[in-house]
């Protein structure tokens, strides 16, 4: 059996329309993990942000 | 002056950048790990058994260090793969700078056919991409949905599951890029001029605007998301069903 292109999208489409809920669940989970991590780490850059050079600009 | 205001202070303030710079790389790396976990999740809930999502996340999580580890081999492969093909461009170069431009004793002579040059070589790392990209494209549902947890075993299953289709498996891949790109060009062409016309004015775009930008490309990129999961198990269900693919199966065995 050869794989077709069309029943490919037809097959890709039904699973989406099958397990939609499920599947948004777990993206928008590992999206918010990731924009979680993110930010973690952005709070600990603008730690970083207290330079000398910053005072010395702000002074 | 300087050094009192900056000079005692320069090497720890480098120091704490490039904690930054360790603690970003670190991160970036973590995210990539949740994101191949919620991926092996998501096909591993769209095999043919209609796996719970609590299931099928433990199956996710079992999944993502072989995935993770064909990857890299795959990578690390691909870039070497890359390197030869333009080692192998190099006496093509010099050809034409041969015939080219050094004939001429002009730079300028040489512009067109080097562009020529990089021009097929570009394509030729584009077609090598979608090559390895289409032979590879049943790994991630091999590990997760077959349960083959060797990165070895499961690289040399997807390339046989895929033998004698690859043509047929770019074309599906490059109209599901078109399918993404022209779905993100639709949703960021609405957003960016109202946007871009704060920020040609001069002016920051209000808080709504920008939540309004990032709701509308975090639903795109789970969106996205959900369609490579899905096409890529639907890719799988098709060339599991295959005969011969359970012939390749069959093969490691023996």
């Amino acid at each position: 059996m050869r794989f077709s292109i069309s029943r490919a999208f037809d097959e890709t489409f039904g699973l989406i329309r099958e397990r939609w809920k499920g599947l948004t669940l777990v993206a928008a989970l590992g999206a918010a993990a990731s924009v979680g991590l993110v930010g973690l780490n952005l709070w600990h850059f603008v730690g970083y942000g207290e330079l000398p050079i910053w005072h010395g600009r702000r002074a | 002056m300087v050094n009192s205001q900056f000079g005692m202070g320069a090497e720890p303030d480098l120091l704490a950048i490039q904690q930054a710079q360790a603690r970003l790389f670190r991160t970036s790396i973590l995210c990539t790990v949740v994101q191949l976990i919620a991926f092996c999740t998501m096909v591993a809930a769209l095999g043919k058994e209609q796996t719970a999502i609590g299931k099928a996340l433990s199956t996710g999580l079992k999944a993502t260090p072989t995935t993770l580890i064909a990857c890299v081999f795959l990578t690390v492969g691909t870039v070497g793969l890359y390197l030869a093909m333009i080692l192998a461009f190099i006496p093509l170069i010099l050809l034409v700078a041969a015939f080219g431009g050094f004939a001429n004793g002009s730079s300028e002579a040489l512009a067109g056919p080097a562009a020529g040059v990089a021009l097929i070589m570009m394509a030729a790392m584009f077609f090598m991409m979608i090559y390895l990209f289409a032979r590879f494209v049943t790994l991630l549902p091999v590990v997760v949905l077959e349960r083959t947890f060797n990165p070895f075993r499961a690289i040399r299953r997807s390339w046989q599951m895929t033998r004698g289709h690859t043509l047929k498996l770019a074309g599906f891949i490059i109209a599901q890029w078109i399918i993404v790109m022209v779905v993100y060009f639709a949703v960021a062409g609405t957003l960016a001029p109202s946007i871009g016309a704060p920020l040609l004015a001069g002016q920051m775009p209000s808080v709504g605007q920008l939540a309004t930008l990032g709701a509308a490309m975090a639903l795109f990129a789970i969106a996205s998301r959900i369609f490579a999961a899905a096409a890529i198990a639907a890719t799988y269900g098709q060339l599991a069903a295959d005969p011969s693919a359970e012939a390749a199966t069959a093969e490691p065995a023996t």
